[in-house]
C-alpha cells in the first residue's frame, strides 16, 4: 500500500490536514460534507445539517440522548466520528415514521413514554433497535436494551409501558399467524 | 370530590406528537442567522482573590468577537432570586468553582473555548471553607459582608426539656443528606438575540420568565419593557433552572456584539455551575410515653449554602415548618441554620427541603417503634394528625384528612404479601412503609401572585394563557383537560399560550407544586364571566335569550338544538369586542402570619421491598408502591408520571447520587461518576394509588403532584434495609461499605 | 495586536485505513509514537476528552476483515477471537453464544449503543477492560504483532512484562476449550456503583479444575476493572491447588485475597470495601460449586 496515496481504503479524501469530504446516507437521503475527519456525528447532525431531533447531554456515551442507528446499528453520535461514518447509512429520530406516524412513537403517546421529551429522541430509536432485534421482548430483554438511555422525568415506567404495549402487540400477532 | 376524568385517559398531551417525533425546537436547538457562540470562564479555585484579569490575547484570536468581564456590565453586578448577592462576573473574589469571570463570544464554540484558555486571570488562594463546620468556626474568613451565616429558621411549642424528662423511649440521631443534582437532561442554554429598539429576546429555560426579565433588567440597566422572555419548552427542570444560569452572560455578549448569542453548557459546565439540592445534616432528638404517643422533639437542621443565597432561605424555612410532618407534637423545638460555605450553590430543588426533613422524622418514627416494640404502622397512627388540627407551625390550613386515608391505604398495601420473597443464601429481603405531608404554593408572606387570561381569540380558538412553563411536567395537559371540563369546549378549540413575557399574564413561577392548583383556581374564577361574554355577545347579536345559550364543542349551543353550534366560535370571534377575561390573585394561604406557613398540603405514602445482597452490601429495590393524596386528577398519565418519575428520582438519592465535593471541587463532572437510576434500577414493579377525596366542602380543587412522590420513598427504603438486615442507616446514599461492615459484624458470612 | 495566536483546535489527524494485518504495522512503523490504532475509538474519545493528546495519525482497524472472525480450532482446542470482534458479538456471533460466561461478561460492558462500537481488542488494549480478568483467568494467550514479529504469548506474561505494548497491534485472542466441563467451573462478576452501565468497582473472574476425586489441580484467579491494576492472584491459587473443596480453610482464603490484591482507591469506594467484595464473590462463588461437587458425590454415592 502506497500509504502517501490520498485516497484511502474506505474511499475518504483527504483534502488537506483538515477536511474529509464526506458521503453519508441521513434517513435515506445522500449527503457530501466537508468536515473535520474527527468531527463527532453529533454536532454534525445538530450543527451542520440542522437535524436537532437528536439531542446532546452528556458527550461522553453516557446517556443516549443522541441515540442514532448506524446501518441499522444503535450507537452513540457522540462517541462517533466523522470518517467511521463514510458511506454508512444513518437513521435518527426524524427518518423514524413517514406520513404518519411509527408504532413506537404512537405507544410513546399512548402510554405516556416522556414527559419534557428531552430523552424520548434517543428512547425511541433505541426501542427501535430493541423490536429490531426482539420483536417481543421479556423485561430482561427491555432492561438490557435501555439501560443506556438515560431518562429523568418519567422514572422509566411510562416507557416500560409503552414497550410493552408493543411487545404484547407483536405477541398477538404473533399469535395469529 | 369525584373526578369525571377518566375519559381524558387516552388524550394525548398537545406537546406529544412534536416530542415523539423530534420535531420540538428546544431553546437549546436555535440557530439565527449571525450567531455567535459563547462561552463562560469559571473560576479555577473554590476560594481565592482575583489579583489581575487580562483578556487581551484572547481577544486577538480571530473568530472572537467581544471578551466581556465585570467591568462590561452596565447595570448591576449581581443576581439572586431573593437576595442579590452572586455576581455576574466576579470583581475581585471568588467563592466558588462556578463563579464566572468572564464570557467569549466567538464564531464557533470551540473558538470561545480556546478564548476562555488564553484569559489570564492571577488568583491569591484564600482558606478553602469546605463544610458548614469550618464555616462556623469563630475565626473564620467571612465569605459574605454579614458574616456566613445566610439564613436561620426556628419554630417552637411548648417545653422540650421538660417533657423528655417525661418520656419512656428517647431516640437520637443525626441525619446526614448529601448533594444532589437535578439531572435535567437538558443542560442550560439558548440564544439570547438583539431587537432593533435596542432590547433582547431571551430564549432560554427558565421556571418564572417574569422573575429572569426583572433579574437581567436589573444586570443589563435597561427597562424591562425591552426584555422579552421566552422560555418554554425546557427539557426538565426540577427546579434547578429556577434562578439564572447562562442569561446573563448571553445576554451581555448579545447587546456588546449586536448579534444573536448562543449558549449551551457541557454536561461538565452544567455540573460545574449549576445550583444543587441542600446537603443537610439534621440531628434529632424524639420522645414518646410508653404507648408511642411523641411527648417532645428537638431538630437542629444544618444546610450547607455553598457560595450564594439564591432560594436557600425558603429551603431551610421548609425544611423547618416540616420538621413535624402530619403528626401533632405537643412539644418541638426546631432550628436550622443554612450556612455559606466554598461549595457549590445548593437551591431550590423538587422537594424544597421536604425530602431531607422527612427522611429524619420518618427514621425516628421507625427507631421507636423498634425501642418500643410497636408496629411502624401504629406508632405513626398513634401520632397522626385529625382533619381539623392546626399545621405543622401551629397555623391554620385547609382542612383535610388525607394523613390518615394515606396510611390506612399504605397499611393495607403492607398487609398483602405480593411476592414470596425468600432469603437465599446470600441475599435478605425486606420491607418498609413511611408517610409525609408537603406543603403547595410559597407560604405565608411571600410573594405568591397566581393569575390566567382566557379569550376568545381571533382565530376563533379558546385561548387560554400562563405565565408558566412547559418543563415536561405536564402542564400543558393540565391546562387542556381542565379548559375542556370547565367551558365545555373541544380540544380543536382550544390554544394554549404560556412561556413568553410578552404576551402571558402573570401567573408566579412554575414551581411549588403551584401550576395545577393555580390554573384550576383561575379557571373557577374565569369560566363564568367568560361563558357569560360569549353568551351575551351571541345573545344580542340573535336576539335569542341568554339563558338558552352555553358554550360546547366548536361553538355556543342553543338548548334544544342538538345538531351543532348555533353559532360557532369563529363566527362569533368575527364580530365580539369584549371577548377577554383576566384573573389574578394570591396563592391561597394559611390566615396565620407564620413566616412561610402553607395553607393547601397534600399527602403521599410509599412501601417498598428491597434485596439486600450479603456478599456485597448493596441494595436493590424490588417494588414500589406509592399512595398520594391530593385531589383529584386532572390527567392521569400526568399524575402518574410525576408520581413515578419523581419517586425513582428520589430511590436515586437514597442508593446511588451523591454529588461529592472535595476541597471546594466536584469530584464528579459527568454521568460516568454521577449515576442517577437507569431503567435497571427502577422495580417493573411500581404502582401509585391515588386518593382523590377530599373534605367534605373544599373549594381549592386539585393540588400539584410535582413533589409529593419524591419524599416518603426516603425513608421506606432505608426502613427496608433495616427490615431486611438490621441496621440502621443515617447517611445517604446508602453506602454499600456501611451495610457490608453490618453483614459482617453480624457474622452472617462464614468466612470472616 | 502583534502576538496572534494560533489555536490549536483545527489540527485534526490523519485517518489511515489499513485492510492487511501488514500494512497496519507498516504504518505503525513508519510514524512511531506520533500514530495510534483505533478499534471502536470508544475509549480512546473519552480519553482525548479527558487531555490526552490526540495523535497526527489515527490507523483506523475497521477495515481488517481478518481481525473480526472468530473461530474454533478443534484440533488445537482454541477459541480464537479477533480482537475488532465488537463487544455486542455475543448477540450475533454463532460461536461466541455458545461461551455464556464470555457472554455475561460483553453483556457487563457499558451498554447496547457503546457495545455496538467498542471492540474486545480495544477492551484489552485500553488497559482497564473488564474483559481483562476474565481473559486472565481463561488462560488465554494473545497473538500480537509489531514491526519485528508476530508471536503468541502468555496473556499474563506479556501484562506483566511487556514493555511494548503501545507498539503492537492484537490480531487475536486465543482461549483453550475445555471439554471435559464436567471437572472445571468458571466465573464472572462485575460489580459497580449502579447495577448496571458503570465502571466495574471490580471485576473477578475464576476458573478452577479439578480431577475425579475433587482434588484442585488448577485454579486462576483475577481482580480487574475499572481502575484496578489487572491482577491473578497467584498466592491464593497456590493455597487452593491440591486441596478437595472440603478441605479448604475459607477464612484463610480469605485473609489471603485481602492481604494479596492492592485495588484502587477513589472518592466513592474505598480499597478496603473493594478487597472484602473481591474476596466475598470469588469464595462464594467457589463454595457454590464445592457444594455442587459435594451435593453431586452424595446423590450417586446412593445411587451405587
Ligand atoms: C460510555 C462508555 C462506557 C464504557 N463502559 C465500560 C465498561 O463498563 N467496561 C469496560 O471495560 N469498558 C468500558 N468502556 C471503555 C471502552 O469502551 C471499552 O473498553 C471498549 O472495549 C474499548 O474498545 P474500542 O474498540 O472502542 O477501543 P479504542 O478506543 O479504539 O482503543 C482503546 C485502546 O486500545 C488500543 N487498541 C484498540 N484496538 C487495538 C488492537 N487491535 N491492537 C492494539 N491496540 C489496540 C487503542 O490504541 C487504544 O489505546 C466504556 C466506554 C464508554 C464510552
Ligand atoms: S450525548 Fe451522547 S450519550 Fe449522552
Ligand atoms: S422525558 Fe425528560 S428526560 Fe426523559
Amino acid at each position: 500500500m502506497d500509504i502517501n496515496n490520498t485516497v484511502l481504503h474506505n474511499g475518504l479524501t483527504i483534502k488537506d490536514k483538515q477536511t474529509i469530504n464526506l458521503n453519508l446516507m441521513i434517513n435515506g437521503e445522500k449527503y457530501i460534507l466537508k468536515t473535520s475527519p474527527t468531527e463527532k456525528l453529533v454536532n454534525i447532525l445538530r450543527d451542520q445539517l440542522q437535524l436537532v431531533g437528536t439531542k446532546i447531554s452528556c458527550g461522553i456515551g453516557r446517556c443516549g440522548a443522541c441515540s442514532v442507528l448506524l446501518d441499522g446499528d444503535l450507537v452513540n453520535a457522540c462517541l462517533v466520528m466523522a470518517y467511521q461514518v463514510n458511506g454508512k447509512s444513518i437513521t435518527t429520530i426524524e427518518g423514524i415514521g413517514g406520513v404518519s406516524i411509527d408504532e413506537v412513537q404512537e405507544a410513546f403517546l399512548l402510554e405516556g413514554g416522556f414527559q419534557c421529551g428531552y430523552c424520548t429522541s434517543g428512547m425511541i430509536v433505541a426501542v427501535k433497535y430493541l423490536l429490531s432485534m426482539c420483536p417481543n421482548p421479556t423485561e430482561a430483554d427491555i432492561k438490557e436494551a435501555l439501560s443506556g438511555n438515560l431518562c429523568r422525568c418519567t422514572g422509566y415506567g411510562g416507557i416500560i409501558r409503552a414497550v410493552q404495549r408493543l411487545a404484547n402487540a407483536n405477541n398477538y400477532s404473533k399469535d395469529i399467524d | 370530590m369525584k373526578s369525571k376524568l377518566i375519559e381524558k385517559e387516552d388524550r394525548i398531551r398537545p406537546d406529544g406528537l412534536s416530542k415523539v417525533t423530534g420535531s420540538l425546537q428546544y431553546l437549546t436547538d436555535l440557530t439565527f442567522p449571525d450567531m455567535l457562540y459563547g462561552k463562560v470562564l469559571r473560576s479555577k479555585y473554590p476560594h481565592a482573590k482575583i489579583l489581575s484579569i487580562n483578556t487581551e490575547k484572547a481577544e486577538a484570536i480571530p473568530g472572537v468577537e467581544a471578551v466581556l468581564t465585570y467591568k462590561d456590565v452596565p447595570g448591576m453586578n449581581r443576581f439572586g432570586i431573593i437576595i442579590p448577592d452572586q455576581p455576574v462576573f466576579c470583581e475581585d473574589r471568588v467563592r466558588y468553582i462556578g463563579d464566572a469571570i468572564a464570557a467569549v463570544a466567538a464564531q464557533s464554540f470551540e473558538i470561545a473555548e480556546e478564548a476562555l484558555k488564553h484569559i489570564e486571570v492571577v488568583y491569591e488562594e484564600l482558606q478553602i471553607l469546605d463544610s458548614p463546620d469550618k464555616s462556623l468556626r469563630p475565626n473564620a474568613i467571612r465569605l459574605h459582608p454579614a458574616g456566613n451565616i445566610c439564613h436561620r429558621s426556628s419554630y417552637q411549642n411548648g417545653d422540650v426539656q421538660q417533657a423528655f424528662e417525661e418520656c419512656v423511649a428517647i431516640v437520637e440521631e443525626t441525619y446526614e443528606l448529601p448533594r444532589q443534582l437535578h439531572a435535567y437532561m437538558e443542560t442550560e442554554g439558548g440564544v439570547v438575540v438583539p431587537e432593533e429598539n435596542g432590547g433582547i429576546t431571551v430564549y432560554a429555560a427558565t421556571q418564572h420568565g417574569f422573575k429572569d426579565r426583572f433579574q437581567i433588567s436589573r444586570i443589563l440597566g435597561i427597562p424591562e419593557s425591552m426584555i422579552r422572555i421566552v422560555s418554554n419548552p425546557i427539557g426538565g427542570s426540577f427546579g434547578g433552572k429556577d434562578e439564572q444560569n447562562i442569561q446573563p452572560y448571553a445576554s451581555l455578549l448579545a447587546l456588546a456584539t449586536k448579534r444573536p448569542v448562543k449558549i449551551h453548557n457541557t454536561r461538565q459546565e452544567s455540573i460545574r455551575a449549576s445550583i444543587k439540592r441542600h446537603p443537610m445534616k439534621i440531628t434529632v432528638k424524639t420522645g414518646t410515653d410508653s404507648t408511642g404517643k411523641i411527648l417532645a422533639h428537638q431538630v437542629k437542621i444544618i444546610a450547607d449554602k455553598g457560595a450564594y443565597t439564591t432560594l436557600g432561605p425558603a429551603v431551610l424555612d421548609f425544611s423547618v415548618e416540616h420538621a413535624a410532618g402530619p403528626y401533632i407534637i405537643p412539644n418541638i423545638e426546631t432550628e436550622g441554620i443554612s450556612v455559606y460555605t466554598n461549595n457549590g450553590v445548593s437551591g431550590e430543588f423538587r422537594g424544597f427541603g421536604g425530602n431531607q426533613i422527612t427522611f429524619a422524622l420518618e427514621g425516628q418514627m421507625d427507631r421507636l417503634a423498634e425501642v418500643l416494640k410497636i408496629d411502624p404502622i401504629e406508632i405513626r397512627r398513634k401520632n397522626l394528625r385529625t382533619t381539623t388540627d392546626l399545621g405543622p407551625l401551629g397555623h391554620r390550613i385547609a382542612p383535610t384528612d388525607g394523613a390518615s386515608l394515606v396510611l390506612e391505604k399504605v397499611q393495607k398495601l403492607s398487609k398483602q404479601l405480593k411476592k414470596d420473597y425468600k432469603d437465599s443464601l446470600w441475599k435478605r429481603y425486606g420491607t418498609g412503609i413511611a408517610i409525609t405531608m408537603h406543603g403547595g404554593g410559597l407560604g405565608f408572606g411571600r410573594l405568591d401572585s397566581a393569575g390566567g387570561r382566557i379569550s376568545l381569540n381571533k382565530q376563533g380558538e379558546i385561548e387560554i394563557s400562563f405565565g408558566f412553563e412547559e418543563c415536561g411536567q405536564g402542564l400543558l395537559s393540565v391546562i387542556e383537560n381542565l379548559v375542556i371540563e370547565e367551558i365545555g369546549c373541544s380540544q380543536q378549540d382550544v390554544k394554549i399560550v404560556i412561556g413568553d413575557t410578552s404576551v402571558v399574564p402573570i401567573s408566579g413561577s412554575s414551581t411549588a407544586s403551584r401550576g395545577t392548583s393555580i390554573v384550576w383556581q383561575s379557571l373557577q374564577k374565569m369560566k363564568g364571566p367568560f361563558k357569560e361574554k360569549l353568551c351575551k355577545y351571541v345573545s344580542d347579536a340573535t336576539s335569542i335569550c341568554k339563558e338558552e345559550l352555553y358554550l360546547g364543542p366548536y361553538g355556543i349551543w342553543k338548548v334544544g338544538k342538538e345538531d351543532g353550534p348555533f353559532m360557532t366560535y369563529k363566527e362569533c370571534a368575527e364580530g365580539i369586542v369584549d371577548q377577554t377575561v383576566l384573573t389574578s390573585f394570591h396563592f391561597p394561604v394559611t390566615p396565620d402570619a407564620v413566616n412561610g406557613g402553607h395553607f393547601l398540603y397534600t399527602f403521599g405514602g410509599v412501601k417498598v421491598d428491597v434485596e439486600v445482597d450479603l456478599l456485597s452490601g448493596k441494595v436493590k429495590v424490588l417494588s414500589i408502591d406509592h399512595v398520594i393524596s391530593a385531589g383529584p386528577i386532572v390527567s392521569p398519565k400526568g399524575y402518574i408520571g410525576q408520581i413515578e418519575g419523581g419517586g425513582v428520582m428520589s430511590l436515586g438519592y437514597t442508593l446511588l447520587e451523591d454529588m461529592k465535593m472535595i476541597n471546594g471541587q466536584y469530584a464528579t463532572t459527568n454521568f460516568d461518576s454521577y449515576l442517577i437510576p437507569n431503567i435497571v434500577d427502577v422495580p417493573f414493579d411500581t404502582n401509585v394509588f391515588a386518593i382523590e377525596d377530599l373534605v367534605e366542602g373544599d373549594s381549592y380543587g386539585p393540588r400539584g403532584v410535582g413533589e409529593i412522590g419524591t419524599i416518603a420513598i426516603i425513608p421506606a427504603v432505608v426502613k427496608a434495609v433495616h427490615d431486611a438486615i438490621g441496621c440502621w442507616v443515617s447517611k445517604l446514599p446508602i453506602s454499600s461499605e456501611e451495610i457490608l461492615e453490618n453483614i459482617e459484624s453480624k457474622g452472617m458470612l462464614t468466612w470472616i | 495586536m502583534v502576538n496572534q495566536i494560533e489555536p490549536s483546535i483545527t489540527s485534526s489527524p490523519i485517518i489511515w485505513v489499513p485492510s492487511t494485518i501488514e500494512e497496519a504495522i507498516e504504518l505503525k512503523r513508519k510514524f512511531g509514537s506520533k500514530a495510534e490504532f483505533v478499534s471502536g475509538s470508544t475509549l480512546l474519545q473519552l480519553q482525548w476528552m479527558n487531555g490526552r493528546k490526540i495523535p497526527e495519525n489515527i490507523i483506523s482497524l475497521e477495515q481488517i476483515s481478518k481481525l473480526k472472525e472468530v473461530q474454533i480450532d478443534e484440533d488445537k482446542k482454541t477459541l480464537s477471537i479477533g480482537a475488532s470482534s465488537q463487544l455486542s458479538s455475543y448477540k450475533t456471533d454463532r460461536l461466541l453464544k455458545n461461551f455464556p460466561i464470555i457472554c455475561e461478561a460483553l453483556k457487563s460492558i457499558a451498554a447496547p449503543a457503546v457495545r455496538n462500537r467498542g471492540t474486545i481488542g480495544g477492551n484489552i488494549m485500553g488497559g482497564v477492560g473488564d474483559l481483562i480478568p476474565l481473559f486472565l483467568a481463561l488462560k488465554a494467550k494473545l497473538l500480537v504483532h509489531d514491526e519485528k514479529e508476530s508471536e503468541l504469548v502468555d496473556f499474563w506474561e506479556w501484562l506483566q512484562h511487556s514493555q511494548r505494548k503501545n507498539q503492537t497491534l492484537l490480531s487475536t485472542i486465543h482461549l483453550p476449550i475445555i471439554k471435559e466441563c464436567a471437572n472445571s467451573y468458571s466465573f464472572y462478576k462485575k460489580i459497580g456503583r449502579r447495577e448496571t452501565f458503570t465502571a466495574a468497582i471490580l471485576t473477578v473472574s475464576g476458573s478452577i479444575r479439578w480431577d475425579d476425586h475433587g482434588v484442585i489441580e488448577e485454579a486462576k484467579l483475577a481482580l480487574g476493572g475499572g481502575d484496578n491494576k489487572p491482577f491473578l492472584l497467584e498466592n491464593t491459587e497456590h493455597k487452593m491447588i491440591g486441596k478437595k473443596g472440603e478441605e479448604i480453610d475459607w477464612k484463610s482464603v480469605f485473609e489471603s485475597i485481602t492481604s494479596e490484591i492492592a485495588p484502587a482507591d477513589d472518592a466513592f469506594v474505598s480499597v478496603d470495601y473493594r478487597k472484602k467484595v473481591a474476596a466475598n464473590l470469588m469464595i462464594a462463588a467457589l463454595q457454590s460449586k464445592f457444594t455442587v461437587i459435594s451435593n453431586g458425590k452424595e446423590e450417586s454415592s446412593y445411587e451405587v
